[in-house]
Parts: structure tokens; sequence; C-alpha cells
């Protein structure tokens, strides 16, 4: 007994004495390399996403394409008003969960990161944020699109994303430029839990100001085995166009169950559709993908960068890069703006500068990014994508646009 | 609201409500046999549809020739989980077998996770692809095709059940277990065969589903709770029973989400369920333990 109580104490002592010179040896690192002249540190940022668990997928590839901006960063000679100072980023797992990401939050800022971004799913993000402000740390969103996460008067988040009301408002501004006299009905079907709903509720509202007319509003649970009935009723009310909203396997049966039932429209929009802007959409429906738009972020096509970065992305990772890790890509390189002007590790420099950013050099289908009072981007706005020949292309607005927009679709 | 979109409704729902049957008639089976509630169920088909899946993916076998692999590997998955994991256990409280195939529920759909990733999968089969019109209603031919296997799949189990030594022998286990281990039936052996056509079952239709919907290793739930209230409102325990509670739950989902605003689709079902079991609280046909 007493023989292993001495074993343990003995460890622990040993531990200790480890850490206090471990602590000494830090402490005067700084001076001698201060005397020495500018010596290379690093910069710890933190990137909390699900690196685990169903959203594993994506939440690995925003982090992926934030270490590729931050190589990049590195490689071009890292952050010059901090002497060179090199990005490092440490990686935190919410495994899609809020409680995850709040823990993580606290893990990461121990650790010594000065500035976090996440966390992929906007109920993880919005508890982070919490937490991330109660800790006074800068956070950056890498991919959360729900408006409420900057409605609750934070200083220390930002967001670059177009946010769902942007998505929803760039959908009725697109679609008055748009609209032609032959097409005069609308229907939409979206998923019914908040997601779907918001944007339905948007639609609905504002639709008149297109000159359209809301014919049906047809909600489904998303985990419906069999949606050939709501179909039904939209072909009932016989739209020209449908709008659909809502996440891959629900809107995916939902086009299929249109073809089976041989119902035409004159076009399939959907609004941040999480089947449409997907590539394994078009591989699961050929043909039957053709002309089906979706209003949602993208790279910019006609920035020569974005092929650079997607080549990179695509030899380094083994996979495309795809819309959701073009902007864990942006946050990386808007990361290393805000440090080089900040000029400081100071947590509150650092929010200082993001305050004035004004960030041109991204890969997005937007103006400069900046943002205003509640941390959103100004700029953000979505872009409409057509899948035409088995390929997702930015259609309009016409400056960014690398393809014609076929609308209305031809008819088989 | 026009005719044709209501007989577009009813023949969806029938074609619908004969897939939740034959998941229901598995269910109702195993419970009738074992007296064990079977929530490993919903993962079973599950692998019912990878092995569909990935029939079609690497080999380009038809999904309809796939049917017999999954219902062949099915069958031995049920009957090892049943000899190796439920048999020493099947005098112990039902409480116990029941958290235990939750248990074997949430290996099976965590393996199928780090094995198969969260991925949603479908496959495209080029001649189902258009419906059949019939008159102003459009047949969809996956569902067709799931209806009518699971008619002779039906069919045959009853065959089974009803006329071979094998059926008399389950059917003797389920009514009582006592008595038929006496008379010189092997029990433990007849409770493995009845899990396994159980399993089989789940995995057929599973295979039936997979041309026209997505499987994922959660998909299983989805599937779950409609075949408990199938098979529950049939009366649990009855053959017969399963497959018309499937239609009845069939019928009820698409005329509901035709007629009704909103999403009130997924409530009038249960509430159906709630009501049914308030009036015949053993379900339509009643339990099936005497009439197996």
């Amino acid at each position: 007994m007493s023989k292993a109580f001495r074993l343990v104490s003995f460890f622990v002592s040993l531990l200790l004495a480890g850490t206090l010179l471990a602590g000494c040896g830090t402490k005067e690192k700084p001076k001698e390399s201060g005397k020495a002249g500018q010596q290379a540190t690093e910069i710890k940022i933190g990137a909390i996403h699900p690196l685990t668990g169903n959203l594993a997928y994506e939440g690995k590839a925003i982090r992926n394409a934030l270490e590729l901006a931050f190589e990049e960063v590195n490689a071009a000679g890292g952050i010059k008003s901090l002497g060179g100072a090199k990005l490092k980023l440490i990686d935190g797992d919410n495994q899609g969960s809020p409680e995850k990401a709040v823990t993580e939050v606290q893990r990461l800022v121990k650790e010594g990161a000065v500035i976090l971004t996440g966390c992929y799913t906007s109920s993880a993000t919005f508890a982070a944020t919490q937490e991330a402000e109660k800790l006074k740390t800068p956070f950056v969103v890498t991919i959360a699109s729900a408006p409420n996460i900057l409605e609750r008067g934070f200083k220390y988040s930002f967001r670059v994303q177009p946010n769902a009301n942007v998505f929803a408002k760039n959908f009725i501004d697109y679609m008055k430029e748009l609209v032609t006299p032959d097409i005069k009905t609308a229907a939409i079907m979206h998923e019914d839990t908040l997601f779907g709903t918001t944007f339905a509720d948007y639609i609905e509202k504002h639709i008149g100001e297109t000159g359209l007319k809301l014919v049906a509003r047809v909600p489904y649970s998303n985990q419906s085995p069999n949606l050939t009935a709501e179909i039904n009723k939209v072909a009932a009310a016989k739209p020209d166009i449908l709008i659909g909203t809502g996440y891959y396997r629900d809107q995916t049966l939902m086009v299929k169950t249109l073809k089976e039932q041989k119902v035409k429209v004159k076009a399939i929009i959907g609004i941040a559709n999480g089947a449409f802007s997907d590539p394994k959409f078009i591989d699961e429906l050929g043909k039957d993908a053709e002309y089906i738009m979706d209003v949602n972020y993208c790279h910019n096509p006609k920035n020569s960068k974005s092929k650079e970065v997607m080549e990179k992305y695509q030899q380094k990772y083994g996979s495309p890069l795809s819309s959701h890790a073009v902007y864990g890509y942006v946050v990386g390189k808007l990361i290393a703006d805000v440090l080089e002007r900040a000029g400081s590790t100071d947590k509150e420099k650092i929010r200082e500068a993001l305050t004035k950013t004004n960030f041109a050099d991204h890969i997005l289908p937007n103006k400069e990014i900046r943002f205003n009072e509640a941390g959103e981007n100004v700029n953000a706005a979505g872009v409409i994508t057509q899948i035409q020949n088995g390929k997702k292309l930015v259609v309009y607005p016409g400056e960014y646009a690398e393809a014609k927009l076929i609308f209305p679709m031809p008819q088989q | 609201m026009n005719i044709s979109a209501i007989f577009q409704a009813i023949t969806d729902g029938l074609l619908m409500g004969g897939v939740y049957g034959l998941v229901a008639v598995g269910l109702t089976l195993i419970f009738g046999v074992m007296q064990i509630v079977n929530f490993a169920h919903g993962a079973l088909m599950m692998l019912g549809m990878y092995v569909t899946y990935w029939a079609f993916t690497l080999l380009g076998i038809n999904p309809y020739v796939s049917i017999l692999a999954s219902i062949c590997a099915l069958f031995l998955v049920g009957f090892i989980l049943q000899r190796f994991f439920l048999d020493p256990i099947l005098n112990a409280p039902q409480h116990n077998q029941l958290l235990l195939t939750l248990g074997i529920m949430l290996v099976l759909e965590n393996l199928a996770l780090v094995l198969w990733s969260p991925d949603f999968r479908s496959i495209k089969v080029e001649w189902l692809e258009q419906g059949i019109l019939l008159g102003s209603v459009v047949l969809n031919k996956p569902r067709l095709l799931a209806f009518v296997f699971t008619l002779a799949i039906t069919a045959v189990l009853y065959y089974v059940l009803k006329k071979t030594e094998l059926g008399r022998a389950i059917q003797a286990a389920s009514q009582e277990r006592e008595g038929a281990h006496l008379v010189g039936v092997n029990v433990r052996h007849i409770n493995g065969i009845a899990f396994g056509i159980g399993a089989a079952c789940a995995g057929a239709a599973g295979s039936l589903i997979m041309p026209f919907y997505f499987v994922s290793p959660g998909v299983g739930h989805v599937f779950l709770l409609r075949a408990f209230v199938v098979a529950i409102l049939g009366g649990l325990g009855n053959f017969g029973g399963a497959l018309v509670g499937g239609l009845i739950i069939g019928l009820t989902e698409s005329l509901s989400a035709l007629l009704l605003p909103g999403s009130l689709k997924e409530m009038v079902v249960y509430l159906l369920f709630v009501g049914i079991l308030l009036v015949r609280p053993t379900g339509l046909f009643g339990g099936g333990r005497s009439n197996g």
C-alpha cells in the first residue's frame, strides 16, 4: 500500500517538476529570440467541424480546404507583419452536436487558438459562437445558414456565406429579372422542418413581387418513403415552375417521382437545395437532372484562381472541391488577411481588424467581403446554377456566368 | 380535386402498402414463434438493401435476381443471430430480449456506417424509369414489381407454414413450446429457422425497395416504425393480418397526403393506429398466437 503510494507520489512530483521546468523554458525563449531578431512563430487557428459521425464527409472537406489555404499562406512566407509567423490549424471535432461544439471551443481556446472557425451545421454554430463570444475569441463561420446565429448582437462572430434570408431574397430578385410572360404560376415543395419552412414562408410572402402566382404549397416530411401523393397535388395545380427546398434524399426523391409520374413543368428551381448542387445528384439522375436550377453558393468560375485552387485540392485530397469547402478555403485566406492587418495575435486587435475587412482576393462570385455591425458579409449572395450536359454551371448573374441560362427548359 | 388523382393515390397507396406488409410479415412471424419484439428488423432490411445495391453496382446483377441472394444472406444472418445471441436468453424477461435486439440494431447500423459510409446510395435501372400509363393512372414499375413479389413471397410463406412438415413444426413451436418439444420437435432448431425466415422477409423487402428508394445505414428507422404499426394493427403474430394492415397503412398514407393540407399524413397514420387499437385492443384480426 505505502509502496504504491510512494511510487505514485514520485511520479506526480516528477510530472510537476517537468511542467515547472518546461514553463521556465518557454518564458525565457521569447527574450532570446527577441534579441536574435525576428524568428518565425506559430499562430494557432481552431477549426471545429464534424470530423466523425454522419456529417464527417463534408466536415472533413471544409477542414481540408482551410488547411490548403493555410499551406498556401505559409509557403508564401507566412504573416509578414508578424515576422513571417506560420498559420497552424488545430482540429476540433463536434460530431455534428452543439454540446460537443461548445466543449471544443473551450478546449481550443485553452490550447491557444486566437481565431476559431466552424461548424457546418447551424445548430452547432449557434452554440459555438455563443461560447466564443463569452471567451472573447473571434469566430469566423465557414458554413451555417441560419439567420438567427448573428441576430444576437454578438461582437466576435462573422459570416462570409449568404444566410438563408439572403438566398430567398436572391431567388425573388433573380426571378424578377427572369420571368417571361408565358411563365405565370409556381408551386413550392419543401421539407417541413425549420430549414424548408423558413424558405417557403419567405417565398410565399414575396413571390407576388416577381409577377408569379403561387398555386400550391406542399410541405412533406423528409423521412417520408414515398412522395407520389405530394407530387400529384402539385400536378393538380398545374404550375409553370416548381420550386424545391429540402435535403439530398427527399429532393432527389421528389425529382424522381416527378419524372415517373410524367408531370411536366417549365422549370425546376431549388433554393439552397441539398440535392441540386450535389455532384451525386447528377450521377444518380443522369438526363433527368438536366436543366435543373438552384440558387446556391458556389465558387466564381470566371476567376482563374478558382480553377487553380480546385486542381490543387483535387490533387492533394483526391476529391473535387465541394461548394461548402470553397468557403473553408475563402475563410482560410480571409484569416491570413485579417492577421496581416492586425499585426498582432491579441484577440481584441484581431476583432478590430475583422470589422475593418475589405477583402476582394477571394474565389467567390461576389464583390469584396465586408462585414456589417452584425457580422454578416454585406456582399454575400448566391448565384443560379444549372445542370447542363451533366455539369453544374453558374448561369446567373451574367457577370459570373460560365454558360447561358436555359429557361424555360426544352420539353422532351 | 379531380377523380383521377384519387385513383392515382389509391393505386400508389396499395402498392406501397404491400411493401410495408412484407416488412411486417417478418416481424410478426418472429413474434408469433418466439414472442420476441425484433427491433433489429429495420437494420436487417438495410442489409438486404445493401446486398442488392452492391450486387447491382459491382456485378451488374438485376435487382430482382439479387432478391435470392439477399434472402439467403439474411436467412443466414437471422439464423446465426438467433442461435448465438437470442437463444441463450429466450427464457429471460421480455424486456431483456427487447434490449438485446435494440443492441443488435445499433451494432449493425454502426457497422454499416463504418463499412459503407453514411452516404445515401441508390441504383439507377434504365428499364424501370418510366411509369406505365393505365387510363389516367401512372403505375410506377418498381413499386408494381415490389407488390407482385410481395404477394408471391407471402403466398410461398403461407404454403410453407400451412402445408409442410416444417411449417407445422413452426406452428407447433409457436403455440406451445414445451408441448412441441415433448412430441419430438427440435424447438431450438425451429426457432433459428423461424428467425431466419423473418430476417429473410426483411431482406427481400429491402431488395424490393432498393430500385425506388435510397439506402443509408439509418434507413431502417423509416420502415421499422411503420412495420410495427402494421404488425400490431394486423394483430401481432397474425400473418395475413400483417399484409392487410400494410395495405391499410399505405392507403391511409397516400390518401391523407392528397386530401389533407400540409404534412398531416404522418400524423393521420398514427391517429388511425391509436383509434383502431382503442376499439380492438388485439389488432384488427386478433393476436395470432393461436392461429399462427
